[in-house]
């Protein structure tokens, strides 16, 4: 277990997807903090503070867009990774220049891809360098 | 000279009535002095044989006594005084028994006179113009004693007769001439007037056809010239509506003609419209003889207008025939028909045509028109457009799919991940809760590997992978709106075919593409080309599915081999795909690029893919696409594309 423990809010409509990845990264050895919907997402971003914010783009309530508009106005800092089925999708400039760490599109070959990303927007690296080795 | 005499008095009414009066006055002159010297000369000879008379009775009572007395001497003196009588030939004195007792001549005295007058009369022996001869009985008491007899000469008679003929005849002449002279006047007065009317006519003849006669009086010559002038007013008159329509005339005729011109203008532009036409226009009469022919029909038949003339459309367009036989009925009904897409196969090439029978009314006669026009270019471009239409749905369609499919498959592969990490002894948190659960976390290890439960997971793990990157695949593929030229790496391109090609569903159904033997053959220096990824993927894709099908008909001892080069050439990048297979005839290798043109059962293939292909290369990307091949060899496809003009210069 790393010594400081990180925490992950991860924001899908799918619960089973919820499920099966908050299991992945809590074996991976984060805090999870799962919301159903966009709107809940920010709920609890604003009462947990999480280190960093994974979240989908379609969603009830409020959208990926929304959750990130919303998580960049409480903590610039905090980074935020979109995680989308929407293969293709065409927003994707947009979402960086809002502010977003990087787009990835489900499914992902292998899951630890998305820890990878994980770990180099906590250690404060641009996706940049994440995409090179790829 | 002579003949312009014989003219003017014989040809002229003028010469006629002059040579009339004067042969009329010379006729009666003549006859008149020939009357006159016929009159004065017998009226001479009258008064000569008077006087001869007078003169023998005179002389004979002077001498009857000198008879009786017998006294010659005597009678002799008394003819000798005779003599002085102007014009006396003779005079002669006798006895009654004839002898000459006295004769102006004495030789004759003593002579006989033989030819006496039987009886006491004078007598006139002879009457000439020469001599007149008188006897007369010299009578004593009553007894006859003998003859006196005086024979009178005419020389002065005759002088007189001659004088006075002269003189008839000299007047004769002049009264000739007078009367000519008064002949001539009275033509010339006469003729004068005609001569009027003759100049009139002269002048009108010349042209000048105001001119008219101005006669006064009311003799013939002023009726006719009156009459004359109203046939000119009348003529006038005539001429002038004459010449009023013959100016209508005129402009009608330039009308006309310009209007023929308008007409034959008209008739040229229509002809024009008509041979301008893209489609073979035919006219045909009820009977399906060609009345019109335009060009285009003369360049798609070979058949030059000229020669259809009267010709059954059966004849000169066989292969429509039938089609045009179906739609006639219509057309008698006096609706227009047609029929679209007719395929034909003429010298082996398809060709489709849109056949439309028009009716045609014209003066009565039902004919129609025929229009039959090529559209197999057209037909292309449509079913160019389907088939994009129909796979940019179908795209659409997958992409949509694929999302859904996307977070199922994303849960899967996280779930599977899981499994595969907690069932992992190696992960220390799996002890800690083997443990809380009191069981042995060896022991389940052992029965899952005995019940293969690991190689299960990790199968699913690389299924659900493998979807993944088929879907990823599909969306790439599907994203047609990636349409701007990018700088590409053709090996990637061709990887990315390539395993396209192996995920491709209808290719797997027949054929394991995997089973293909790929050789690469890239070269590493060969510089990136500008084009649209998803465009050149499906080029590439489509050939590498040919190859695959071609393949599949060959014989069991050759494994089937694609072999993909890349190298330069030139200006051009080229991806060369080579196959192993049965290979093309000359004749398919030509057109394999058509739109249409399969080799494949019917169903299988749309007849489009190298088409869409070529137009992607050549029009899209400014590049070649060449096909060569001979059987057996199996059939090579070379792709070139165009280098970056600033790579060429570095």
């Amino acid at each position: 277990m790393p010594e400081q423990v990180r925490t992950v809010l991860i924001i899908d409509d799918d619960p089973s997807f919820l499920l099966t990845l908050g299991a992945y990264l809590e074996d991976s050895g984060y805090i999870v903090i799962q919301a159903n919907d966009g709107q809940e997402g920010v709920e609890l971003f604003a009462r947990h503070h999480p280190d960093i914010v994974v979240t989908d783009l379609r969603m009830p309530r409020l959208d990926g867009v929304g959750v990130l508009r919303e998580i960049k106005a409480q903590s610039p800092e905090t980074p935020l990774i979109v995680f989308t089925g929407t293969n293709g999708y065409q927003g994707t400039d947009q979402l960086h220049q809002q502010g977003a760490w990087c787009c990835l599109f489900k499914p992902l070959d292998d899951p630890r891809h998305l820890v990878f990303a994980i770990e180099m927007a906590l250690a404060g690296e641009t996706a940049d360098s994440f995409f090179k080795p790829l | 000279m002579f003949r312009r005499l014989h003219l003017f008095l014989f040809m002229t009414l003028r010469g006629r009535l002059i040579v009339g009066v004067a042969v009329v006055h010379a006729v009666m002159m003549a006859l008149f002095i020939v009357d006159l010297t016929a009159r004065q000369r017998s009226m001479l000879l009258e008064r000569q044989t008077e006087q001869a008379i007078a003169l023998s009775r005179t002389l004979a009572v002077s001498a009857a006594g000198w008879i009786a007395s017998d006294d010659l001497a005597g009678l002799q003196e008394l003819v000798t005084a005779q003599q002085e009588e102007q014009e006396l030939a003779f005079a002669i004195l006798t006895d009654n028994t004839g002898k000459v007792l006295a004769h102006s001549v004495p030789a004759y005295r003593g002579k006989y006179l033989l030819d006496l007058p039987t009886g006491d009369v004078t007598a006139t022996i002879s009457k000439s113009e020469g001599l007149v001869d008188v006897i007369s009985p010299a009578m004593l008491g009553k007894q006859r004693v003998g003859w006196a007899r005086i024979g009178i000469g005419q020389k002065r008679a005759a002088e007189k007769l001659s004088r006075i003929i002269t003189d008839g005849v000299l007047y004769a002449m002049l009264a000739i001439l007078v009367g000519s002279l008064i002949a001539w006047m009275m033509g010339n007065r006469i003729t004068r007037r005609l001569y009027a009317i003759q100049k009139t006519m002269d002048q009108i003849g010349a042209g000048n056809t105001g001119s008219r006669t101005n006669l006064q009086g009311q003799d013939e010559a002023a009726v006719i010239a009156a009459e004359f002038n109203a046939m000119l007013d009348r003529l006038a008159e005539r001429e002038g509506a004459l010449s009023q329509i013959n100016v209508r005339l005129e402009q009608e005729l330039i009308e006309r003609k310009y209007a023929e011109d308008e007409i034959q203008h008209l008739k040229n532009y229509l002809a024009n419209i008509i041979d301008s036409m893209p489609s073979l226009l035919v006219g045909i009469d009820p009977d399906q003889r060609v009345v019109l022919w335009n060009r285009q029909a003369e360049s798609m038949t070979g058949i030059m207008a000229a020669d259809t003339v009267g010709r059954r459309i059966s004849e000169l367009l066989p292969e429509f025939s039938p089609w045009i036989d179906s739609l006639r009925t219509s057309v008698q009904q006096r609706q227009p028909s047609g029929m679209e897409k007719l395929l034909l196969e003429h010298n082996g090439v398809r060709s489709f045509y849109d056949l439309m029978l028009y009716p045609l009314v014209a003066n009565g006669i039902e004919g129609a028109v025929i229009r039959i026009e090529d559209v197999t270019e057209r037909t292309r471009v449509q079913s160019l457009m389907v088939q994009t239409e129909k796979m940019m749905s179908v795209g659409g369609l997958a992409a949509g799919m694929a999302h859904e499919i996307n977070n199922p498959l994303g849960i899967i592969i996280q779930a599977a991940h899981n499994i595969e990490r907690r069932l992992d002894p190696a992960f220390p948190p799996n002890q800690a809760v083997a443990d809380q659960a009191g069981c042995s976390l060896e022991a389940m290890q052992a029965y899952f590997v005995k019940r293969q439960i690991p190689e299960f997971v990790a199968s699913i793990c690389e299924a659900s992978s493998r979807a993944a990157r088929i879907i990823r695949n599909i969306l790439d593929f599907s994203r047609s709106s990636e349409t701007t030229m990018v700088m590409l790496c053709l090996s990637e391109v061709i990887e990315q075919s390539i395993e396209l090609a192996g995920s491709d569903y209808d290719l797997k159904k027949r054929y394991d593409f995997r089973s293909i033997e790929i050789v690469r053959e890239y070269d590493p220096l060969l510089p990136p080309v500008t084009g649209i990824m998803v465009e050149l993927e499906q080029v590439f894709l489509n050939l590498l599915k040919n190859a695959a099908q071609s393949m599949m008909a060959n014989p069991a001892d050759r494994l089937p081999q694609i072999v993909v080069r890349l190298y330069r050439q030139g200006e051009y990048a080229v991806a060369e795909l080579k196959d192993n297979g049965p290979g093309m005839s000359e004749e398919i290798r030509r057109r394999v690029f058509e739109p249409f043109f399969t080799t494949k059962e019917p169903g299988v293939g749309t007849g489009l893919g190298l088409s869409v292909s070529y137009m992607i290369v050549t029009q899209n990307h400014k590049g070649l696409l060449e096909a060569f091949s001979s059987p057996d060899t199996g059939a090579c496809f070379c792709v070139k594309l165009p280098l970056p003009k600033e790579k060429q210069h570095a």
